[in-house]
């Protein structure tokens, strides 16, 4: 019953400290909650992320994870 | 307070002092005009149209001598305020026909107002090759025959040997420029680019092969301690603030490819898809773990974003040209099909050594490449070369070729719409470009203000025309600093609606007048640290100018409006406010895939910008009482526009 959260090129040197891991976060008991709350409690930088992409399909931070998600976390992106 | 504009020499932030350079006649003089005209038109590029429309009538060719080439420094430039280090190299572009500009940082800009300068307009032709020298105050018109030829590093060390000066900041052209490849850039330092518009073609054309600057004069601005005072806090919180640490730590490289690739716009296979599939062999992460040899920086900047690289292998790259940024590794990376990381930085050390555009350049190899594969380009037309998407050894070929106009490289140094039409059987839809200037590498169907950008921008395709989108969505970072431009409402990246093109409109005020001020986009502005108010109290200190963020946005809106006249004299109109019809087709792969852009929505969206910047809807041409409202006034009587 789980969900992992994988943050993805410059996103991953502010996810470091979560749960020690360096760009992969699995945690349990979260479905049924929305994906920005969850980011939150568990420490992602939520105001860093401008995409989020759940099982290869971009989502609302106000989806509802559900069992197994796999959501990749991209940052802002800038141009020049 | 008054206005404390008396009237007279310009007293603080900028030297006074322009320097004319006519290189037919071979002779020089200083100009000091009133500090009105600073107040107006402060630098950078607003000078340098103040100029252009002043001086020269419209329809003159961008390589004959009648071209006007103006190098212009800006009123923050030296002051200290990180980012402030930047020039702009304005001209008729031999690309595009109209207005051309790019600008760069590095040390030319501090080094030429040092030395007693803030800009400098270049006239005629030299009847061989020369160099231009300023060496504080003093300027000598220098042979430069036995220097023709010369790549950049070969030209600036020769330079800095004959003036004995080997802390002289140099900005040159290679053979690109001496070619006239038609976006042949300029490089100082042999780092530092201003890269677009083809402003290294029209050195080529007069003969400058150089133009080299020392100066050990003080910069008097009007209150040091305020600037220290802003600069310091800049130090001391720039780590802690996210899109600055990532710049810092990563580069742009490390900033853009893998995230833009999982968002499905990373420009690939001259932009069929949103998706590379070796982007992990091209990205930051890569370049640090192989090439990157450490992290290099511009005048008075602590974010350090430039990236130097160095390779032993296959291709020998030199550390002394810098390395490549995000958009170097995308144009000769995804959009080529490539994915060895050595060969794109040898081509970016290349580029740098002729003289070329990166991005112009690999827009024209990747659109050599589609030809190619339908069969519109032989092995004939390619001398050879087997020009396939991901064809690394070719891609290098092409750039020897290209700077040196030979063979199929002539047809590619005329760009890509020159090409297609050479070509032609339909190769014009290849062609990925505005106005004649080649796309960057960032892809609009997934970001609305982008395709704004692109359409709009009078120097043809332009990705620093305003602050790209995603960091503006609801909940994301950049979201808090629209406030103070009175902008309450993100919006969605990909959305193209009313609101979108309110957005760009006031956000393209920001970037434009960065380009007036010397400032970096990666230092102020939305979703960096350094705000737009804060901008504002920069200039005054500077200035001792009783400026403020009204001034500054007006000023952002009359550069682009100035800007917008220069290019509508050689005829741009709403006609030209176009996109390639790629991106009204959908995306062939990625996570964006099926995404198009809708052309009534984008029709729509340009109909609000053209009404909310007073621009006539058929002609495109600023509207006399708008030209009036930005103090532009006079331009209405040459362009012979009646208020009806």
């Amino acid at each position: 019953m789980s969900v992992t959260f994988i943050s993805i090129g410059s996103l991953k040197r502010f996810c470091s400290n979560v749960n020690n891991c360096k760009d992969r976060v699995v945690v349990e008991d979260k479905e049924g909650r929305s994906l920005n709350v969850v980011c939150q409690e568990i420490g992602l930088p939520v105001n860093l992320i401008s995409l989020y992409i759940v099982n290869g399909k971009a989502e609302p931070k106000d989806y509802i994870l559900q069992q197994g998600d796999e959501i990749k976390l991209i940052a802002a992106m800038g141009g020049g | 307070m008054n206005s404390n504009l008396s009237g007279g020499k310009m007293k603080y932030g900028m030297t006074g002092k322009i320097l004319r350079v006519d290189l037919s006649n071979q002779v020089h003089s200083v100009e000091e005009p009133d500090e009105k005209i600073y107040r107006t038109y402060f630098g950078g590029s607003c000078l340098a149209c103040y100029y252009l429309l002043k001086e020269r009538p419209a329809g003159i060719n961008p390589l004959d001598p009648e071209n006007l080439l103006i190098f212009a420094s800006s009123p923050l430039v030296g002051s200290g305020i990180p980012g402030a280090n930047r020039f702009s190299v304005a001209a008729i572009s031999p690309l595009t026909g109209c207005y051309g500009e790019a600008e760069a940082g590095g040390w030319w800009s501090p080094e030429l107002k040092r030395a007693g300068y803030d800009a400098i307009l270049v006239e005629g032709k030299a009847e061989k090759p020369v160099f231009l020298w300023i060496n504080d105050e003093e300027v000598q018109i220098r042979d430069a025959s036995h220097i023709r030829g010369k790549d950049t590093g070969d030209t600036q060390e020769i330079i800095r040997n004959e003036t004995g000066e080997s802390r002289a900041r140099v900005a040159s052209i290679g053979p690109g420029g001496e070619n006239m490849v038609r976006y042949a850039c300029v490089v100082n330092n042999l780092r530092h680019t201003n890269g677009r518009s083809g402003m290294g073609a029209v050195m080529g054309s007069k003969n400058l092969k150089a133009i080299a600057v020392r100066g050990k004069q003080k910069i008097s601005f009007k209150n040091n301690e305020a600037l220290k005072k802003i600069s310091r806090w800049y130090a001391d919180n720039f780590m802690d603030h996210p899109i600055e640490r990532i710049i810092h730590d990563g580069g742009t490289i490390g900033w853009d490819v893998t995230e833009l690739d999982e968002a499905g716009i990373l420009p690939t296979r001259n932009f069929h898809s949103g998706s590379f599939e070796d982007a992990d062999k091209i990205c930051g992460e890569t370049f640090h773990n192989e090439y990157f040899v450490k992290a290099d920086s511009c005048h008075g900047c602590p974010i350090r974003c430039k990236r130097v690289a160095r390779s032993t292998g296959e291709h020998q790259v030199d550390p002394a040209y810098g390395g490549p940024e995000y958009e170097t590794a995308a144009a000769f990376g995804s959009l080529c099909g490539i994915s060895n990381l050595e060969a794109i930085c040898k081509a970016h050390e290349l580029c740098n050594r002729y003289t070329i555009d990166t991005i112009s350049a690999g827009s024209s190899i990747a659109f050599a490449m589609e030809c190619f594969e339908n069969g519109l380009l032989s092995i004939q037309d390619t001398d050879g070369l087997e020009l396939n998407f991901g064809n690394h050894q070719a891609m290098i070929q092409l750039i020897h070729k290209i700077a040196k106009r030979e063979g199929i490289g002539d047809l590619l140094a005329e760009g890509t719409l020159r090409a297609a039409q050479k070509i032609g059987q339909g190769t014009e839809k290849f062609a990925m470009q505005v106005k004649g200037q080649e796309m960057a590498m960032h892809e609009p169907r997934g970001k609305g203000s982008l395709a704004l950008a692109y359409a709009l921008s009078s120097t043809g395709a332009n990705h620093t025309e305003a602050p790209h989108d995603y960091l503006f969505q609801e909940g994301a970072f950049g979201v808090s600093d629209l406030t103070e431009l009175g902008l309450m409402d993100p919006t969605p990246a990909v959305n193209l609606g009313p609101e979108k093109a309110r957005q760009f409109a006031y956000m393209q005020r920001t970037w434009n007048v960065f380009n007036t001020l010397g400032l970096c986009i990666f230092t102020a502005g939305p979703g960096k640290l350094l705000k737009m108010s804060q901008v504002a109290e920069a200039v005054q200190a500077a200035t001792g100018w009783d400026t403020n963020l009204w001034e500054i946005m007006k000023l952002g809106e009359r550069t682009i409006t100035i800007k917008r006249v220069v290019s509508a004299r050689e005829g741009v109109s709403r006609k030209d406010d176009r996109l390639p019809d790629r991106f009204f087709e959908p995306l062939e792969g990625g996570l964006l895939k099926g995404k198009a852009l809708d052309r009534n929505e984008f029709e729509t969206a340009l109909d609000i910008y053209y009404d909310m910047m007073g621009w006539n809807r058929k002609t495109g041409m600023p509207i006399p009482g708008k030209l009036v409202d930005l103090g532009l006034g006079w331009i209405n009587q040459i362009l012979d526009q009646k208020h009806e």
